[in-house]
């Protein structure tokens, strides 16, 4: 007669407790490691921002300078194309992490604030030095709400999708309306934007609500076909 | 500063179960390094008659090299018998069997219309003269020593089965060198897993058996893809204990292409959900380390995999439109906690590699690269074959097809 004794346990109490523990011990240290490396992320984009509002300064300290000469109208513009340019790049990176889950309201308050800066600066040389600029250049403001606004972020998807079309003829500013940024309040008023999502287009023109990458494309197009009929020839 | 992804307390909660189960399990390998690196070659005067059985469906390019194989063990003949079950092959199989039978007395050719290997190798034991019965895949050869080696492993009158130590022939492109890396890493986890009394599975190629014990509890299984893990797990629920051998060097055939692995993997895939869903009540204390840990891990292995690819399709569907725009930034700025988790997982894989595998199968040639392939490429491949697994089980509508 075969004893069958079964599967009897091998495992004992301690060993389960000490897998456990170090188990505990690893996730830990795995979660703080990781923590460490978010703060870093963090870091190095605060010193972008840091970085990028320099460069902001230097381009007005440039304007101020050259109020009363076209001739330096080529300068602001390359310049103004390297800030946009790092300016852009600090808001995918703030925005990939956003959407990985890492958020920092601060961080992106002083990001929103460079956004401002640059934008009006960039309206302000635009103004300035017209002929410098492509008639097929457009901003997009886009006002979002991250907390009470089911549209925001595909409107923001969508928005990717037609920068990914125009590339460098498009710049597309973004701004998290509930933060309380104070420059965004200030810019919501400026265009009277009192909805999410919404997105001003070149400074002149509001629209509400959410709208796919083709329609905001032909928005786009129509604009700037006005901006080119109207522009002063020669 | 907030993190929150969309899953991230499932996240954090599957990946804390499964560094602790990599841990557990670290702990029993050198808690029982010295048993499970130990080498048994004596079968201690013990020479039971052993029915080697050998279903071969259209086999007619392997079953000489197999029987030739089968025919060198260094066994006493007249305690052996070798039965070809010649499946309604519809090539020269039984031609060749049959030219290699009038040979040798102790091998004999039984035909059968074609009803499946389960279905075969329960004719076949029913007619057998064995103690003992192995199955041996007709692609599949075995070393001279196997057998002693093999029954040095029936160490007590409750071991109803040993598993052979299969490993892979000749890997001569990159998927047949996965292969060969996956069986060894397997072949080494079966070790650890006999030491909790917790072997899954006994393979096709060479796995011995009592014949009065596989009789007393039905035979193989008919109606399941993969026979040889669900006759494991009936073995266990009747209070048998299955072994593992490391040592016994049984040489398979394995896939050579990406298609023929899918096909194969699918079907294990499949056959291995069912038979986890059938003894789903061997989930229980009652069943030791098998019951407690290894099944029920095995079960949240579903729920991982889904839970994987709804992280997956999250990433990529919803989570990945700026990742165009920063280019490797993203690697960088992408990494978090969990990853840490992943290199653990790495290091702990590693840990085994060099400690374990390595050691214990000196003989094999086995690269770092081939490591590195294998640890970065079968969990992309497991996923793929289980996405063609659910294809096909809803495809088939859960009915099985060899």
């Amino acid at each position: 007669m075969v004893n069958l004794a079964g599967n009897p346990r091998e495992i004992s109490l301690s060993t389960y407790l000490a897998a456990l523990f170090i188990s505990a011990v690893i996730f830990a240290a795995g979660i703080y490691v990781g923590k460490v490396m978010e703060t870093g992320n963090l870091a190095t984009l605060s010193s972008g921002i840091d970085s990028a509002n320099n460069k902001m300064n230097s381009v007005e300290m440039l304007y101020l300078m050259g109020e009363d000469s076209p001739a330096i109208c080529p300068v602001y513009r390359s310049e103004l194309h390297n800030l946009d340019a790092q300016t852009e790049q600090l808001g995918y990176q703030i925005s990939y992490l956003e959407d990985k889950g890492t958020r920092d309201p601060e961080l992106k308050k002083s990001y929103f604030m460079l956004e401002a800066s640059a934008y009006l600066l960039s309206q302000k040389v635009m103004a300035k030095c017209e002929a410098d600029y492509a008639a097929n250049y457009s901003t997009v403001l886009f006002f979002y709400n991250n907390s009470n606004c089911p549209n925001c972020t595909q409107q923001g998807y969508e928005l990717l999708d037609v920068k990914k079309r125009l590339g460098e003829s498009l710049r597309v500013y973004s701004f998290d309306g509930g933060l309380g940024s104070d420059i965004v309040d200030v810019l919501k008023l400026k265009y009277n934007v009192t909805t999410y999502p919404s997105i001003v287009i070149d400074g002149n023109r509001t629209i509400s609500g959410f709208h796919n990458n083709d329609w905001i494309s032909a928005q786009l197009n129509a604009t700037q076909n006005n901006t080119a009929i109207s522009a002063p020839s020669g | 500063m907030t993190t929150m992804g969309s899953f991230w307390p499932i996240e954090y909660l599957t990946s804390f179960i499964c560094l602790f189960v990599a841990v557990l399990m670290t702990l029993v390998y050198l808690k029982n390094r010295q048993k499970i690196h130990e080498k048994r070659h004596e079968r201690r005067g013990w020479t039971p008659m052993v029915s080697v059985i050998i279903p071969a469906y259209n086999e007619e390019e392997y079953i000489a090299g197999c029987l030739e194989s089968v025919l060198a063990l260094d066994y006493p003949k007249d305690k052996l018998e070798i039965i070809v079950v010649d499946d309604g092959s519809t090539d020269d199989t039984a031609k060749v069997a049959g030219e290699i039978a009038k040979k040798n007395p102790h091998l004999w050719v039984m035909r059968k219309p074609n009803s499946g290997k389960a279905d075969s190798m329960n004719q076949a034991i029913a007619k057998a003269k064995g103690e003992l019965v192995a199955c041996l895949d007709a692609d599949s050869y075995v070393s001279p020593y196997s057998l002693n080696r093999i029954l040095a492993h029936f160490d007590s009158d409750d071991v109803a089965a040993v598993a052979a130590g299969v490993k892979v022939r000749k890997a001569s492109n990159l998927i047949e060198e996965i292969q060969r890396i996956e069986y060894l890493y397997a072949l080494f986890s079966r070790r650890i897993m006999n030491m909790l009394n917790a072997v899954t599975v006994t393979p096709g190629p060479f796995s011995i058996f009592r014949r009065e014990v596989i009789i007393k509890v039905g035979g193989f299984d008919k109606t399941s893809l993969v026979e040889d893990q669900e006759i494991a797990l009936r073995l266990q629920k009747h209070g048998y204990k299955v072994n593992s051998s490391a040592d016994s060097d049984i040489y398979t055939e394995i896939p050579h292409s990406f298609l023929e692995l899918m096909k194969q993997r699918t079907r294990w895939q499949r056959g291995g959900f069912w038979n986890a869903m059938k003894y789903l009540d061997l989930i229980h204390p009652k069943y030791g380390d098998l019951g407690i840990v290894i099944l029920p891990f095995g079960v949240f292995g579903y729920f991982l995999l889904v839970f994987s690819l709804l992280v997956f399709a999250d990433s990529i569907l919803v989570h990945s439109h700026y990742e165009q725009f920063i280019g490797m930034q993203a690697f960088f700025l992408g990494l978090n906690p969990l990853h840490i988790l992943v290199l653990v997982w790495f290091v702990i894989s590693f840990f085994w590699f060099f400690f374990g595998i390595r050691p214990m199968f000196k003989e094999e040639k086995i690269g770092l690269p081939s490591v590195l392939l294998y640890l970065f490429l079968n969990p992309i491949l497991t996923a793929i074959f289980w996405f063609s697994a659910a294809y096909s089980e809803i495809k088939t509508g859960g009915k099985f097809t060899w």
